[in-house]
């Protein structure tokens, strides 16, 4: 085993809590059961790196297998980093059929006639998604197993979560990534969160969504004679429909849990009582971020109590409906009309 | 004379049978108990106008803690607060019996407000609420005070958060004693860390070092006491012999543009320094607390900053726009939903003194041209919120009055309502530090 295979086995360890290491190992399959019950789990990392170490060494393990150990390790713990979103444009037409081996082998080609000395290791998941591990290298030096990029992709979608990616390698995986999957282009979804899982439940629509509909309950006989309970109707109607509209705005039960949506706004201040300000040409610039554990229940929330008008205005109603958490607006024509559009970036 | 003690909770002693746990578990409890009953209580004993019966607190103190002892006292509190509210009516008759002792009628004046919310529980509306928020302040200005105070000095109060608290007047406090003071509380804090062993005071085996130094130039006003700064020094475990201490814990006592008719009602025995701010080890934090407890016959409080504290900041810092770059005026708010909703709001720091500007009542440049000092409004401060918080509202729909400003920033520094605060330039340090001040007047219970 070489320095590099060695540093990243101690960083894989320091990284993997002490009770999930077990499972890692026995998935990674790459030690016997006899070696793996050599290693005492109850001890310090450190005895457990040094034990791991000699067991990789009597079985000549390289850094290709070590990054397998990691590959599997993300692949169980999709929610951790920064993910990034892009999405694939113009398809052309085989992309439909194509199979995971001859992406697998277009997209090793591309990616090594673009750069030399990167090393890609490509994994099926059991959700059919397919995981690329990517170590970049430079010209003259081995790739860097120690900060890899990860790349999730389900065939025949549109979409490709990245996380861990430079700006110096965007580039060339966009390229490889749009080459391989047959489509003619690439550009940012405006979507990143820390929990992957989140994001692709947004995108792919795994979650469950209301349908406006005219009539949100059967309709009720008219024969309530009642009459001084009119006031209570009103307000149980009122609440009623704040809750119908922030679930179909952003849906009924269990929500992705994105964190945090981000609004560059340049538009006009607009207000009656200040006319300095709203003879102003200037838009007034500002940045707004919303942020929590989950922004869409904090906002349907928001939506039911009345905190936020309803209906729902479009600007954070296009979270999940457009699948982004990164919009800029502007006014559509500066003088003219209130109306705000979001510019596409 | 009676006691002071004895209308102080924290201070009374129980003679317990149960050793010292019990005692400090009914301490906790009494404390938690009577925290809205003694703080009138102890108002009531300073303005000495009604002698209370010294039998009743005693009485007290002597007896066990027990449930008829609680009631006891309960009651006791009741009664007080009663007499409170008797006595609020008979103060604003013209020709109620005020004594005529100058120090005492104005403590007096002082101690009403912290009735206030003892008088609005019982349904009073104090006349005399005199001590309120600034309603107008004098726009901040520039001030290079690099010449008043020394830079290394200054170097350690700015880009620092400090957790900031109120503290009531120190008793017998003296500006010319602070080596003793130093060396009192290093030998307390060396005792508090190994409890049980013999601690010389003085001596040579402290391992932490305590200083007290005045920050000279920092006072505005005549009355101002001078900033004292606290430092606690120690030695890494395993430093060499010759390796400089480390500063492990710090904090100040300030006080800066305060009320003069306040300060010189104080008695001459009484320093008011009401703004504490520190940055440290917790526990360094409760034993340097504890001390000046002690030895000062003060109490310490959380200095939360208000929404309206916030607001200001906020306004008065866009307004130093003009003088020097503040970049972006930013805010968070948080909103009451499941799960809590935080919204940071950043705006450009030309544009929001644009607006600064269309809101104010007098523009600047009108001002300088009568050549008057420059005050800003409430009215302002509000309708400034207002229009960014209408702008915001014009896009999202989600109304941000309906939870609570928690955080404003700017280039200049930050603040947070959990009393936070950091100042990033020196300039405007002078400016905060009064309006900190101000609030730390307003929360203090006397």
């Amino acid at each position: 085993m070489d320095d590099s295979a060695k540093r990243l086995l101690q960083r894989l360890v320091r990284r993997i809590p002490t009770q999930m290491l077990r499972d890692t190992l026995d998935k990674w399959e790459r030690l016997t059961a006899k070696q793996r019950e050599f290693v005492d789990f109850t001890q310090s990392k450190w005895t457990i790196t040094q034990e791991l170490l000699a067991v990789c060494e009597e079985r000549e393990l390289s850094v290709k297998h070590i990054a397998e150990l990691e590959m599997i390790y993300v692949i169980g713990n999709p929610n951790q980093g920064m993910w990034h979103t892009f999405q694939l444009v113009d398809a052309e037409d085989d992309a439909h059929s194509l199979e995971l081996v001859q992406f697998k082998e277009q997209f090793k080609s591309h990616l090594s006639e673009l750069k030399r000395n990167v090393a890609v290791k490509i994994k099926k998941n059991t959700d059919e998604a397919i995981w690329i591990r990517i170590a970049w290298g430079e010209t003259f030096s081995r790739p860097n197993h120690l900060k890899a990029t990860y790349v999730v992709h389900y065939l025949q979608t549109p979409y490709v979560f990245v996380s861990g990616l430079l700006s110096k390698h965007k580039p060339l995986l966009l390229q490889a990534l749009t080459l391989s999957t047959r489509h003619q282009g690439i550009k940012d979804a405006n979507l990143s969160g820390q929990k992957l899982t989140a994001i692709r439940d947004l995108l792919m629509r795994q979650y469950q969504h209301v349908f406006p509909t005219k009539y949100p309950s059967p309709l009720a006989e008219r024969n309530q004679s009642v009459s001084n309970l009119h006031i209570e109707n009103e307000q149980a109607e009122a609440s009623a429909n704040r809750h119908r509209m922030a679930g179909e705005a952003f849906g009924n039960g269990m929500l992705p849990a994105l964190q945090s949506a981000v609004y560059k706004l340049e538009t006009k201040f607009r207000d009656l009582t200040n006319e300095t300000m709203t003879e102003r040409d200037k838009p007034l610039r500002c940045v707004v971020k919303f942020s929590s554990p989950n922004i869409l229940e904090s906002l349907r929330h928001c939506a039911s109590t009345g905190i936020a008008s309803t209906p729902v205005t479009p600007l954070l109603s296009s979270i999940p409906l457009k699948g982004r958490n990164y919009f800029v607006i502007t006014d559509n024509a500066p003088s003219a009309s209130s109306q705000m559009c979001q510019t596409q970036d | 004379m009676p006691d002071s003690s004895l209308c102080r909770p924290d201070k009374w002693s129980f003679q317990s049978q149960n050793g010292h746990e019990a005692e400090k578990m009914a301490r906790t409890l009494l404390l938690a108990l009577f925290e809205p009953i003694w703080r009138p209580v102890e108002a009531h004993y300073r303005r000495s106008f009604l002698l209370i019966s010294p039998t009743v607190p005693a009485s007290v103190s002597r007896a066990g803690v027990n449930q008829q002892n609680l009631i006891t006292l309960l009651s006791f509190g009741r009664y007080i607060q009663n007499m409170e509210g008797s006595y609020m009516s008979v103060a604003k008759t013209p020709h109620g019996s005020v004594v005529k002792r100058r120090s005492k009628s104005q403590i007096y004046q002082q101690s009403i407000r912290s009735c206030f919310s003892v008088a609005s529980r019982l349904g009073l509306t104090p006349g005399q609420t005199k001590m309120r928020l600034n309603t107008s302040r004098k726009a901040p200005k520039s001030q290079n005070i690099t010449d008043k105070v020394n830079p290394e000095h200054l170097a350690l109060m700015i880009k620092t958060e400090w957790q900031l608290s109120y503290v009531t007047p120190l008793y017998q406090f003296r500006h010319t004693q602070l080596k003793s003071y130093g060396r009192q509380l290093s030998a307390f804090i060396a005792a508090e860390k190994q409890q049980g062993l013999a601690v010389e005071v003085g001596g040579q085996q402290n391992t932490f070092k305590v200083s007290f130094s005045v920050l000279e130039g920092l006072a505005e006003t005549n009355d101002d006491p001078e900033t004292v700064l606290i430092q606690v020094q120690s030695k890494p475990l395993f430093a060499r012999q010759d390796d400089p201490q480390k500063t492990v814990w710090s904090g100040w006592l300030s006080c800066i543009n305060s009320n003069p008719d306040y300060l010189r009602s104080l008695s001459k025995d009484f320093t008011c320094l009401p703004l504490f701010g520190c940055k440290g080890a917790e526990g360094f934090t409760s034993l340097v607390k504890a001390w000046l407890q002690m030895t000062f016959d003060c109490c310490f409080g959380l200095l939360e900053i208000s929404q309206t504290s916030l607001q200001w900041l906020a306004a008065l810092w866009t307004n130093c726009h003009m003088e020097s770059n503040v970049q972006s005026l930013k805010m968070q708010w948080t909103l009451p939903v499941v799960p809590p909703l935080h919204v940071t709001y950043t705006v450009s720091a030309d544009d929001a003194l644009d607006l600064w500007n269309s809101v104010r009542k007098n523009s600047p440049e009108k001002s300088k041209r009568t050549d008057e000092e420059e005050c800003v409004d409430i009215e302002e401060v509000t309708r400034f919120m207002q229009g960014l918080m209408s702008h915001f509202y014009r896009h999202f729909r989600v109304d941000l009055s309906a939870g609570d400003l928690t955080r404003v920033s700017t280039a200049l520094g930050s603040a947070k309502r959990s009393g936070r605060i950091k100042i990033s330039n020196s300039r405007y340090l002078i400016n905060t530090l009064s309006l900190l001040t101000e609030i730390a007047f307003l929360k203090m219970p006397i």
